[in-house]
């Protein structure tokens, strides 16, 4: 218990620090900018059809590869000067030891992840008040988008895929979407925090390459078996019979193993990591 | 003769640079051993080796009989400032010194308020520690290295910018927790510090460590 209280507390420290963290302010701002750009049509769609939208637009809101990239970056923004090292990490580290530390550091990149998805989610609907309706189904208008080129003709940022509709309801695919949607960006920020440990900076590098090829990975369907971060969306796991997709028990794995990998590297790499370089390089 | 902090055969080398050349030294417990030597000497380097922030290249560090890496990643029971200290810029000193104290959970709201009294800071003040001069953030520093009570003090340059009052009372109260027990390993540029302070004295140059008191 008293384990799992410090390493909170540690990672609870990282989360203070945001308040006078104006990287972390421009990332959120970003969020909102991309969410207002890519659903801004939603109001002329409704308009002109006189049907409002359901309220469950994150689903689909960064399916097509490029709003991907667009939406990942913010998050790869906050996690690049993992492994979150400064004058203050001093005082906390020879009261916790390196392992607890690194486990702090790495359970604030889950919190972070968590709370940066829900805040896409949240704001998703938040800022489209005046075109949704509150429903529990997924709606006409999405149910029209998916079946016609409608949001297409009004530049919408997003369009419903009509598997998604036939096969989720719109609480798991919100679920679906936000646990996988978590789980890339906790890949991709034990990714920065390895190999910034390794390489000052080249960890950010490295997760935004990763993050480029493995957003157009997905636009070859023989490769989105190897684009964990195209399974964030609904839209790359296999729902239809021959679709190509990866199934999603091997998504489930491979994302586990990741995780574990990635983990358990990050515990090796910082027994020997020499915490005074960041600090020479503030 | 018991032993706080033992050095031995240490070297820090950085590819081609060496910082510090195969130091041995031992540090006795219960007294103030001084560090002195110009910038870039290796002094800090030397503290944040025995602070475990920083690998060594080849030999040992025991700290009361525990060997660095081998037996702990950082020792126990020390209290620590090395650079300027950092604290979290819009929380106040008692805030900052809370969310330090939660990790260990070794001691409560009491201890964390008299360390901060010992001092000369108000633990009511609401003051932002970002609004700080460097010497109230030098003084706060030391009071989170004392808050825990911890038997070993590495203090590197405690009294920078510290005005002449500050500097009068932090020596007192340095000179208390040597009478209390306390093992203190101090670096300063200040002869006087030293003097006052001190019972053992080193140099540092180039990488180099000599006895000279």
């Amino acid at each position: 218990m008293r384990w799992l209280k410090t390493v909170c507390t540690i990672a609870g420290l990282n989360f203070r620090k945001w308040k006078s963290d104006c990287r972390v302010w421009v990332a959120f701002l970003l969020v909102l900018i991309l969410i207002h750009s890519t659903t801004k049509q939603l109001g002329d769609i409704v308009a002109h059809t006189g049907v409002k939208a359901s309220p469950w637009i994150f689903p689909f809101l960064y399916m097509p590869y490029y709003n991907k990239l667009l939406f990942f970056f913010p998050l790869i923004l906050i996690f690049s000067n993992a492994p979150f090292v400064d004058t203050n990490q001093f005082y906390v580290l020879y009261r916790s030891g390196r392992r607890k530390w690194c486990v702090g550091q790495a359970l604030y990149i889950i919190g972070t992840s968590v709370l940066y998805f829900a805040f896409i989610m949240l704001f998703s609907v938040v800022l489209n008040l005046r075109n949704i309706e509150f429903m529990k189904e997924w709606g006409k208008l999405f149910t029209t988008l998916a079946k016609t080129n409608m949001a297409q003709r009004y530049g919408l940022g997003f369009q419903p895929e009509l598997t998604v509709l036939t096969y989720f309801t719109p609480a798991s695919a919100m679920w679906f979407t936000f646990v996988h949607s978590v789980i890339c960006g906790v890949i991709l920020g034990f990714v920065i925090f390895l190999f910034n440990m390794k390489v000052r900076g080249g960890g950010t590098l490295l997760a935004s390459l990763l993050l480029v090829l493995s957003a157009q990975a997905a636009k070859w369907d023989n490769l989105v078996k190897f684009s964990p971060v195209s399974w964030s969306t609904l839209n790359y796991i296999h729902l239809k019979p021959k679709d190509g997709l990866p199934a999603y028990g091997y998504v489930v794995a491979v994302y586990a193993g990741l995780v574990i990998v990635l983990f358990t590297l990050l515990l090796l790499t910082v027994r020997s990591y020499n915490f005074d370089r960041e600090i020479k390089n503030e | 003769m018991s032993i706080a902090i033992n050095v031995e055969n240490v070297t820090k080398a950085f590819g081609e640079i060496t910082v510090l050349s195969d130091i041995t030294v031992a540090f006795e417990k219960g007294k103030v051993h001084g560090l002195i030597g110009r910038n870039g000497s290796g002094k800090t380097m030397l503290m944040k080796c025995i602070c475990g922030f920083v690998p060594v290249t080849r030999g040992t560090i025991t700290i009361d009989g525990l060997r660095l890496k081998k037996d702990m990643d950082f020792p126990k029971n020390i209290g620590v400032i090395i650079e300027t200290p950092g604290f979290l810029p819009s929380y106040n000193a008692y805030r900052n010194l809370k969310f330090l104290a939660d990790i260990q959970g070794k001691i409560g709201k009491q201890e964390i308020r008299e360390a901060i009294q010992k001092v000369g800071l108000d633990p009511d003040s609401k003051k932002h520690v970002g609004k700080y001069s460097l010497g109230m953030r030098q003084r706060l520093g030391l009071a989170q290295a004392i808050m825990e009570d911890p038997d070993i003090l590495i203090l590197d340059e405690p009294m920078n910018g510290l005005d002449k009052d500050g500097v009068a009372e932090m020596r007192r109260y340095l000179l208390d927790l040597k009478a209390a027990g306390k093992t203190i390993l101090i670096a300063s540029h200040s002869a006087e510090d030293i003097d006052v302070l001190c019972d053992t004295v080193h140099e540092m140059d180039k990488g180099v460590l000599t006895t000279i008191r």
